[in-house]
């Protein structure tokens, strides 16, 4: 996207975002059609079940709904705001399946997630920046793939991925970080 | 911890899976030091972009009317209240505080040591309206000896948290546990239903021991929004296997007999 392209979305998002905090149902629709993809893909990823990464895309859209009015664009972009509501969402399904309590109650879970600390918010990257990254994740070796798929898409611990890896807790931690630094820089096209 | 410690905990913290503990550790390290604070930034970039890295796929185009309807059909939340006008305030805005760092709630319990000082002052100068006054200061001494003790939870090194899901009776609500065996339990709760004033919603811990009978730990102070903030009792919650709220008959009952609201166990 050029830079001009960049500026306009991003500011027809924050728009968007204000319609909607004053209850402008048309705005929601807006943001649906241009992030709902963005969002069933993640929870997909992580759930690898459609009808409950549907069920996510309807609790994301729900506290967007709600939430508006705390939306800070200075913080983050809408995508980024979307994308941390989604994974938390998501982390919240993934722990219910895992301790098997109540799954009717899946439908309606609406707790607030824990507010992105410093460094922690999403910034949105492009279509080429986001292909390099699926190469160099590809290309990294089993143990570090595996122990950073674990850690941001099925939001294990680091002992329990040492514990489904079978391997010392000192190694998963050198694993993440060594492959950390490797995506990293991938990232920034060194 | 050592710096090499600490070190090692930045990869958890941009991925956000570091416990509590590690992750206020290391929140606290990071703005002291350049190095680690690098790597975050480095790091963070990863994880966002590992978000939209996933292969992109189309929801079915049948998801959109029935997720615009239900999402806008929803009620917005009122703005969150940063300084409460009356002790039920103070509970409103701890159950919002049990999400967020404890940092947070400390800064706010200092407010409220100046808030009884201020008042402390007025009972002093003003002794026609003591009774009102004296009203204040009891609500906020007990807000602040809440919040110190919610901090002391939150701040604990064996701090374990315990999700509680709705059950049949309410199936929209939600609980979060906060339990530190050294220093108690906290219970921050969210969309409950409204009650009749002839019944109350009772906090229960059952130990993790086979057979073990539910031990009554608080009864809930529901707030209109339907959130509630439960401290419990020092003594019932040494041992935690499973926490449970129930609706009970006004000022409890010793056993659980009424409906099951949420419901977690202590994961291993």
């Amino acid at each position: 996207m050029s830079p001009i392209a960049h500026i306009a979305a991003f500011d027809a998002d924050r728009a968007a975002v204000t319609r909607m905090a004053r209850g402008d149902a048309s705005a929601a629709g807006e943001l649906y059609d241009r992030h709902a993809g963005a969002v069933y893909s993640l929870a997909l990823r992580m759930l690898s079940d459609g009808a409950e990464a549907e069920d996510v895309v309807q609790d994301v859209f729900t506290q967007a709904w709600r939430q508006a009015g705390r939306y800070d664009p200075s913080r983050a972009p809408v995508i980024g705001w979307l994308l941390v509501m989604t994974r938390a969402r998501t982390l919240d399904r993934l722990r219910a399946r895992r301790s098997r309590i109540a799954p009717a109650a899946l439908d309606a879970m609406t707790a607030d997630p824990v507010e992105p600390g410093p460094g922690q918010e999403l910034q949105a990257i492009g279509n080429e920046e986001a292909a390099r990254l699926r190469r160099a994740l590809d290309a990294l070796p089993d143990g570090q793939r595996e122990a950073i798929e674990l850690a941001y898409y099925k939001g294990l611990s680091q002992s329990d991925i040492a514990e489904a890896l079978q391997q010392p807790l000192g190694t998963v931690k050198t694993r993440i970080r060594t492959g950390l630094l490797k995506l990293r820089d991938a990232l920034r096209g060194d | 911890m050592t710096h090499d410690e600490l070190r090692d905990l930045s990869g958890g913290y941009a991925l956000g899976i570091l416990s509590e503990a590690e992750h206020r550790a290391f929140e606290a390290h990071v703005s002291t030091c350049p190095e680690c604070a690098e790597d975050v930034r480095g790091f963070a970039g990863v994880a966002s972009g590992l978000a939209q890295a996933v292969p992109q796929v189309d929801p079915p185009a049948a998801l959109r009317d029935r997720v615009l309807r239900a999402a806008t059909a929803t009620d917005r939340h009122a703005a969150e209240v940063e300084t409460p006008r009356s002790g039920r305030g103070v509970l409103a805005f701890l159950s919002a505080a049990a999400a967020i760092a404890a940092l947070a709630l400390g800064l706010y319990a200092v407010s409220l040591q100046q808030r009884i000082r201020v008042l402390e002052d007025e009972l002093r100068i003003a002794s026609a309206r003591a009774a009102d006054v004296q009203r204040q200061l009891v609500q906020y001494k007990v807000a602040s000896d809440t919040a110190s003790q919610v901090r002391a939870i939150l701040a604990a090194p064996d701090l374990r948290r315990i999700d509680l899901a709705g059950q049949k009776a309410a199936p929209g609500a939600f609980g979060r546990a906060f339990w530190s065996p050294a220093q108690g339990l906290v219970v921050a709760f969210d969309n409950l239903p409204a009650t009749s004033p002839d019944r109350v919603y009772q906090l229960w811990v059952i130990p993790p021991d086979k057979g073990a009978a539910p031990i009554s730990a608080a009864l809930l102070d529901l707030q209109p929004d339907g959130r509630a903030i439960a401290l419990a009792a020092p003594g019932s919650a040494s041992r935690v296997g499973i926490v449970a709220v129930t609706l009970e008959q006004a000022g409890g009952v010793p056993a659980p007999k009424g409906d099951m609201i949420v419901v977690g166990a202590l994961s291993n």
